[in-house]
């Protein structure tokens, strides 16, 4: 046994050991790696080809660029080379040839110009040239490159943009490249003082994106791939990145239902909810790194984030293979991009308060005068009759209250809520030269939340290096550290009863009886709950261009993250330190994340076929080891969480794992004559959660696009400027359960005999606690994989110059064999297994509409529309027997989903059903109120809902039950406007609405205000029912009100200084934003915006908050 | 030549060991591959297998709903409870009742886990072979306890003398009475032969096995004798008495460890579980134990009165010094019928083993029990609509945690069936006046017939062993469910075997 482990320890230590030297061994070819013109081989295949197609040929295959000036070369001539292989400095000597034009390679560079008569003419004149370049608005461009062409000689511009080059030749011309702008050729025809300036690239199809494993260029999609750039979001102020992406992207659904949550955090789905027992939620990776789930990205600096691309279809996601299916989401964050050295600042500070009035118990005498109400329609004493209640409550009577001679009234709100301030600085040095570049942001974050004490700070560090250490070989290391800490000081009940005062006499906390926990400002004084997470991380790549055809990407990343929480629950004030006499806890994590990449691309052009090829391998390992301690029965509360060895009673635990992936990747791209392009992406995983019998998977996918507006025959039409379809494929899988399901394990008790208490272990251990334990513990070696299977069609169009483009796409998803529990006979000794059964199918359209509506000199104005529509269906849930779900008399085949229970009872809300979409909602119906009944009980009573008696049987009965409700939204929209004028202002919009969708509103019953209109004998209606103290409330559609809402978001009011303005500035903004200024809704909860299972009774409205922002760089 | 190496090298990566790149192996955890390998392993394995019997879905608990809530001894009064529990008390339980699908689903856990024991334990070397003997005899005496309460409780059920080890061995035919009769006794008779005499609180020794043999062969031969349901095939009664009185002289008379304990009220208190000599098999749920409650009991509270803090008399003619029952709130869940507590011989001590009188902590006395409390406005007065039972109680209990048990098998039980086998004869009579004597009756009449002399010893049973989990049971194999219950409608389907849970029917495929 143990000899078996050491060998298996030092199989491991072999095979790392022998990645470590393949990786060194790739380091050790790269050094040696030399590419000059010379030795550079390119495929050439051009019969009658214009010049400009052997340029981009010839540029895609060597990442060299042309610098020519179209005023002296035609583009348009025609040239012939073929050879399956031939140096590159063959290549240009055969054009030269055919063309009479120059061709000289500089380092980057070919410079073209016309072969003139005097080849070697003597230069007449050289002078000095100096000069200032600047973008178009004026500001001045540091880190430009200026070459004097046909020699290697040039300069770059400093800090303010200026330049100067000694001994020009009068007749040279000057190029001006920069990244990210077009580049410039000026003639210097005997000047000495140049000044130019460099309009941005074009950006729009030709844009570049991240797909996973490599880019590409947005024109050569085949996949759906939603991006979107940072500017766009980061004025709004959040913890967490996901939140931003609410409205922005269609196919992403993002459900914020509380927005007082200062650490941020939302709801996250790509495309529907296509799991059941497994994770829902997109895959995050950062710069090439996998995160985890999306939900919990509050360690993400949403400053440093340069753009974000969601990866939709199989055809894209298919290269994240296993954890593909609930899409896949990709951040890339800012690396030193500008030349020359900045400093920047950024800054943004909001207050909030709610977005509606709190709705809470403002009239004591009231509430006392509906709850006497409530108790006599029960056939009790009036509650507030001047005497103590069976716990020994004293309630005064309604007389003492209206007369003034109760002493206390307290507002609870005023101890629980405050004006939250919150505060973000980003202070931060990018710098670049042409070989290194860098990029450093320190960041502070400090978020409030609406109740006191309830507070995160986080703190983050990035650093981000990129040099160009060989001429072939590019490194860059990421590193960074992010430092959070969590105050939690939720669920303050701020509609306490406010006759109680908040201190008795002597000084201490009132309790109205014994087991009164309720006082929350004992709760906010004595209770301690906090948490701290720290997450260093580092990445190291290589870029490697072996040859011009051959690129070879390595890439490392590690990650440590810690977490820490505890708590202490003091014994007087709380239900759980009385009970336990003091009870502390703490909690202790750690998580170490490795993951290594290495591919190679590879890329050929032949003729009008271009081909590019990437494979690789790529390999996962997340370790956490974790320890719990807790304490109870402490002598006070004086020492609290902080030594918990003076608690009489202790547990502790520990936990460990370490799930691993190991991948092999690889996708195609195929295209012809720019028109038809083929994509086809698979992956080869093989994962340790699973089943020794189903460990390894293979998921394909392919896509087809086809660029319409390429042909004549769509050119000739002159109405689009881009016109592609696209179909795909696929299939991706879903891991997203925890590890150790796979193997047999035994449980742990006590047990008391011989004198001692002994620790006892045997087969079967509790897989869910609870009142009634479920036992598990079998293995299931077949246990495999979630497959999504999907099919996408898309189009593609942009109209008027671009002005207006449209990309539309339909998808069909369909999930089988979902990782869920099955039930075993009691007979087995064990409750549950996991295995693979079930099928859950999305099915929607996204379309997304941006146009510049006016483009003027002065003003511009463009609009964004998104419309997303999904529609979700739980097709099987296995057999009846196994899945143990219920039928009804209607047919509906339904179980019971997830734990939240309401209405103070038992029953559960949601429901898986067979033909309908997940989480829908089941109980009974209701008919308005009883008028005048029968009495014979008490539910047949006046004023008592009106059951509807489904099957007819003289009874309500469990079996009147049915669905009732949806919270499934039939579509959602947002609308995006943006408007700028020259001088700088500029103010967009954002507005976002759910429509169709149900809410099981829980507040309905409970809301002060709708309590009132409740029904009397004087006072008869159809829609509330009477006061009565004792009634128990079942689940009906009573409850479910349309969750449909339109909300204006977002307003941002923006004015950006010129440089002329304020010279010290190279960029000042400044701007103001609101969130959340008023939402259209017809429910009864103060905010429509719940959970995914649609359940209400949110305790606070949502909050809105007012920002003032400014982003500074010198 | 420099990319195919390359791509050599990564073919190489990729596929060479592959498997042990994405192999988790269990960490922290036992499993059958690094347990059972020394006799520590094998004794933790085995009271694991003990362990759910302390379960509130076995002997804390639900033992009580099936044997005792459901008979003439208790009753609901119409007071909220569980909905489960309340359908137990009026027998209009289904067969997806919690109780019903909880007790089954246990007494298999427990099956499960000694059919683990007696897998694995013969495969450990290291292990004495004395040692090896007790351990077997106890997993096979737990496997037969088992089977021997499904089989009174449901009739037919399956038998699983392994431990399922994949999803397809979980089909599995239900095996005739006659069949798991046979492996009970077949287990009972290994057990009795590998186990040596030795009382210990929480674990069985060979006097239970002997005890448990006394029991099972009882309840054949009544069974058939009253031509109870289920029991057609038992051979003869007499053979069955026989085998009855042989295995219950042996452990009446046949060891020095256990005896009546002169203490009728004593024997209750839990400082004296360990050390009474009554006391053959019963748990060990200790106040002071670490983990849920399975360690520790709360089964006063479920007896209790629900009260804050109950004071009764220190003494069983409920004068003297006071003490609570329990330190906390008691939840009045096991409802005496007052009809039952009415019906004890006037000058029978066991009567005052249900209390009828509290008081408060300085022994004044605080109220009497009346049926008509049930309606009265005082808070403490409209509790007291019962008397309670006192045979669970821990007046040290700490917060809700007691160290109160479950009686399994105690040496009343055992003499009384002694005498039930034995008949009118003078053993016979000697220890049901044994029993009698001890609770402060007289003797017997002697002369009774044979039958009447039987349903003396089965009325004796009814008092002596009241809210102990024996009422139903005695009931089904003498044939007098329908008879004896009249205090509710019991269901005629259900009388003698409740129905097999509805998971079981719908899982069992």
């Amino acid at each position: 046994m143990r000899d078996s482990l050491f060998w298996r320890k030092l199989s491991k230590l072999v095979l790392i050991m022998k990645f470590t030297t393949l990786l060194m061994l790739l380091f050790a070819v790269q050094l040696s790696a030399n590419v000059y013109s010379q030795q550079t081989r390119l495929k050439v295949d051009f019969n009658q080809a214009t010049l400009k197609e052997v340029i981009e040929k010839i540029e895609t295959q060597t990442n060299l660029t042309f610098f020519y000036s179209s005023d002296v070369l035609n583009i348009n001539q025609t040239v012939t080379l073929t050879s399956k292989s031939m140096s590159l400095e063959d290549v240009l000597l055969l054009i030269s040839s055919q063309t009479g034009l120059s061709l000289t390679v500089d380092q980057d560079h070919i410079l073209v110009k016309k072969e003139e008569a005097g080849k070697s003419m003597m230069v007449q004149q050289v002078g000095k040239v100096s000069g200032q370049v600047t973008d178009a608005s004026g500001q001045p461009l540091p880190g430009v490159t200026i070459v004097i062409e046909g020699t290697t000689k040039g300069a770059i511009t400093d800090t303010e943009g200026n330049f100067s080059l000694n001994d020009v030749p009068s007749k040279a011309h000057l190029l001006f490249s920069f990244v990210g702008m077009e580049s410039q050729r000026v003639a210097v025809s005997g000047k000495t003082s140049i000044n130019v300036v460099l309009e941005e690239e074009a950006i729009g199809i030709e844009e570049v994106i991240a797909v996973g494993y490599g880019t590409m260029k947005k024109s050569d999609l085949t996949g759906s791939v939603a991006s979107i750039k940072a500017d766009d979001i980061k004025v709004t102020p959040s913890g967490s990145v996901e939140k931003l992406l609410q409205g922005k992207i269609a196919g992403v659904q993002i459900i914020n239902p509380s927005d007082d949550n200062p650490q941020g955090g939302a709801t996250v789905r790509v495309r529907g909810a296509s799991s059941i027992n497994g994770s829902k939620a997109p895959l995050v990776v950062v710069d090439g790194f996998p995160m985890g789930d999306a939900g919990s990205l509050n360690m993400i600096n949403p400053n440093n984030i340069a753009s974000i691309e969601v990866l939709k279809d199989a055809s894209a996601t298919a290269i994240y293979g296993s954890k593909g299916a609930n899409g896949v989401i990709l951040v890339s964050t800012k690396r030193g991009r500008v030349g020359g050295t900045n400093v920047f600042f950024n800054t943004k500070t909001s207050i909030s308060q709610f977005s509606d009035e709190l709705d809470y118990w403002k009239d004591p005498v009231k509430m006392a005068k509906l709850e006497n109400e409530a108790f006599i329609n029960q056939g009790l004493e009036p509650l507030y009759r001047g005497a103590r209640n069976t716990l020994g409550i004293y309630y005064p009577s309604v007389e003492q209250l209206e007369s003034g001679a109760w002493p206390y009234y307290t507002d609870w709100t005023d101890y629980v809520f405050r004006t939250p301030l919150n505060q973000e600085y980003n202070v931060g040095v990018e710098s670049s030269n042409d070989k290194t570049s860098f990029f450093l942001n320190v960041g502070y974050y400090q978020g409030e939340g609406m109740q006191v004490k309830d507070d995160y700070n986080k703190f983050s560090a990035d650093v981000v290096v990129e040099h160009q250490l060989l001429d072939n070989l590019k490194v860059q290391t990421k590193f960074g550290m992010v430092s959070g800490n969590r105050n939690r000081n939720g669920g303050l009940n701020y509609g306490r009863n406010p006759i109680f005062p908040v201190y008795t006499g002597d000084g201490s906390y009132f309790k109205s009886y014994s087991k009164d926990y309720g006082n929350v400002v004992a709760l906010l004084n004595e209770r301690t709950s906090y948490n701290k997470t720290k997450e260093q991380f580092a990445q190291l790549k290589f870029d490697w261009e072996i040859s011009r055809k051959f690129r070879h990407t390595t890439q490392l990343n590690y990650r440590h993250v810690s977490y820490m929480a505890t708590s202490f629950y003091p014994i007087i004030y709380t239900e759980e330190g009385d009970q336990n006499h003091g009870r502390g806890t703490l909690t202790m994590t750690t998580n170490d994340a490795v993951v290594g990449d290495t591919y190679l691309t590879y890329e050929e052009a032949i003729g009008k076929h271009n081909f590019s090829v990437m494979a690789g391998v790529s390999y996962e390992n997340d370790t956490y080891r974790s320890s719990f301690l807790e304490s109870r029965e402490f002598t006070n509360d004086i020492l609290r969480e902080e030594n918990l060895s003076a608690g009489s009673i202790k547990y502790l635990g520990n936990g460990y794992g370490s799930p691993k992936l190991l991948s092999g990747i690889n996708r195609i791209n195929y295209s012809y004559n720019n028109k038809y392009l083929f994509t086809f992406t698979s992956r080869l995983d093989g994962s340790s959660k699973f089943g020794e019998n189903h460990r390894w998977a293979y998921f394909p996918s392919g896509a087809f696009s086809w660029r319409a507006s390429e042909e004549d025959m769509i050119k000739a039409l002159g109405v689009f400027d881009n016109l592609k379809f696209r179909a795909s494929y696929g299939i991706s899988g879903n891991q997203g359960i925890p590890s150790g399901l796979t193997y047999e394990r035994f449980g742990e008790s006590y047990y008391y005999t011989d004198g001692e208490e002994k620790i006892i272990n045997g087969i079967g251990y509790i897989a869910s606690r609870g009142r009634f334990a479920e036992w598990g513990g079998i293995a299931n070696k077949s246990l495999g994989w979630e497959q999504t299977a999907q099919a996408n069609l898309g189009v593609d169009m942009s109209f008027f110059n671009q002005r207006l483009n449209v990309v539309m796409d339909v998808y069909s998803k369909k999930t089988t064999d979902l990782l869920r529990k099955k039930f075993l006979p009691p007979n087995t000794g064990f409750d549950e297994i996991w295995i693979n059964d079930g099928e859950v199918q999305n099915k929607g359209i996204e379309l997304s509409l941006s146009g510049d509506i006016i483009r003027g000199k002065d003003f511009n104005f463009s609009a964004d529309l998104i419309f997303y529509k999904n529609k979700n269906k739980v097709v099987n849930i296995g057999t009846k027997e196994g899945a143990g779900y219920n039928v009804d008399e209607y047919g509906n085949q339904y179980t019971f989903y997830g734990s939240r229970r309401v209405l103070g009872t038992d029953q559960v809300v949601n429901v898986l059903a067979i033909g309908k979409p997940i989480n829908v909602f089941y109980g009974y119906k209701v008919d308005g109120i009883i008028q005048d009944g029968t009495k014979e009980s008490e539910l047949l009573q006046p004023g008592e809902y009106n059951y509807v008696d489904l099957n007819n049987d003289g009874e309500i009965t469990s079996a009147d039950r049915t669905i009732i409700g949806d919270p499934n939204p039939d579509f959602t929209g947002s609308v995006n406007l943006n408007l700028s004028h020259k001088s700088g202002l500029s103010l967009s919009m954002m507005f976002y609405g759910v429509y169709g969708n149900d809410i099981f509103s829980l507040r309905k019953l409970t809301t002060p205000r709708l309590v009132e209109g409740r029904w009397t004998p004087t006072n008869p209606n159809n829609d509330r029912p009477s006061l009565r103290s004792g009634r128990q409330y079942k689940i009906s559609d009573w409850f479910v009100e349309d969750g449909s809402f339109l909300r204006l978001q977002n307003v941002t009011l923006g004015y950006d200084f010129k440089r002329n303005f304020l010279g010290f500035f190279k960029e000042a903004k400044i701007y103001t934003n609101a969130t959340n200024l008023f939402t259209i809704s017809n429910t009864s909860e103060y905010d429509p915006e719940v959970g995914e299972n649609g359940i209400g009774g949110n305790p606070y409205p949502r909050v809105s908050a007012f920002t003032l922002g400014i982003n500074a760089k010198f | 030549m420099r990319n195919k190496i390359v791509i050599l090298i990564l073919g190489i990566v990729l596929f060479s060991s592959c498997e042990s790149w994405v192999e988790e192996n269990p960490y922290g955890v036992y499993s059958n591959d690094n347990f059972f390998e020394s006799a520590d392993d094998a004794l933790s394995a085995l009271l694991y297998a003990y362990d759910p019997l302390n379960y509130i879905e076995y002997g804390s608990r639900f033992i009580f709903d099936i044997a005792d809530a459901t008979t003439d001894q208790m009753i609901t009064y119409g007071k909220g409870e569980q909905a489960y529990r309340i359908e137990m008390f009026n027998w209009t339980f289904t067969s997806s009742n919690t109780v019903i699908s909880g007790f089954f689903k246990y007494c298999y856990l427990s099956i499960a886990r000694s059919n683990s024991v007696l897998e694995n334990i013969p495969k450990i070397e290291s292990i004495q072979n004395g040692v090896r003997d007790q351990y077997m005899g106890e997993a096979y005496f737990l496997r037969a306890f088992n089977y021997f309460y499904l089989v009174r409780t449901y009739g037919e059920v399956p038998v699983r003398t392994k431990v399922v080890a994949d999803i397809n061995d979980v089909k599995v035919d239900f095996s005739s009475i006659e069949e798991v009769y046979a492996l009970i006794i077949e287990d009972l008779e290994k057990a009795a032969d590998l186990m040596s005499v030795r009382k210990q609180q929480g674990r069985a020794d060979r006097v239970a096995a002997q005890a448990l043999l006394t029991k099972v062969y009882a309840t054949l031969a009544s069974s058939k004798m009253t031509g109870a349901e289920g029991y057609d095939w038992v051979a003869d009664y007499e053979t069955m008495y026989a085998e009855a009185k042989k295995y219950g002289q042996l452990v009446v008379e046949g060891q020095g460890d256990y005896r009546l304990d002169p203490d009728l009220l004593g024997l209750y208190e839990v400082d004296n579980h360990e050390t009474s000599p009554e006391h053959i098999f019963m748990l060990s749920q200790k106040r002071f134990l670490s983990g849920e409650e399975g360690n520790f009991s709360q089964m006063p509270q479920m007896f209790v009165i629900s009260l804050p803090k109950v004071y009764v008399s220190s003494e069983l003619d409920m004068v003297g010094n006071v003490y609570p029952m329990v330190n906390n709130q008691s939840w009045a869940v096991f409802r005496t019928d007052s009809t039952f507590y009415k019906s004890y011989a006037e000058n029978d001590k066991r009567q005052d083993l249900f209390v009828s009188k509290i008081y408060d902590a300085n022994g004044s006395l605080l109220a009497e029990y009346h049926p008509s409390n049930i309606d009265s406005e005082d808070q403490i007065l409209s509790a007291f609509y019962y008397p309670f039972c006192r045979k669970y109680s821990d007046p040290e209990s700490d917060g809700t945690k007691t160290s109160a048990n479950p009686y399994f098998i105690r040496f009343a039980d055992v003499a009384l069936l002694y005498a039930e086998a034995c008949g009118n004869t003078e053993e016979g009579y000697h220890w049901v006046n044994q029993v009698r004597s001890r609770a402060g009756l007289d003797e017997l009449d002697t002369g009774l017939s044979l039958d009447d002399f039987r349903k003396a010893v089965w009325n004796e049973r009814k008092y002596e062993l009241a809210f102990e989990g024996h009422r139903l049971y005695d009931l089904r194999r003498t044939n007098r469910v329908v008879e004896e219950i009249t205090n509710k409608t019991v269901d005629a389907n259900y009388a003698n075997f409740f129905p097999i849970p509805q998971r079981e029917t719908d899982l069992n495929q």
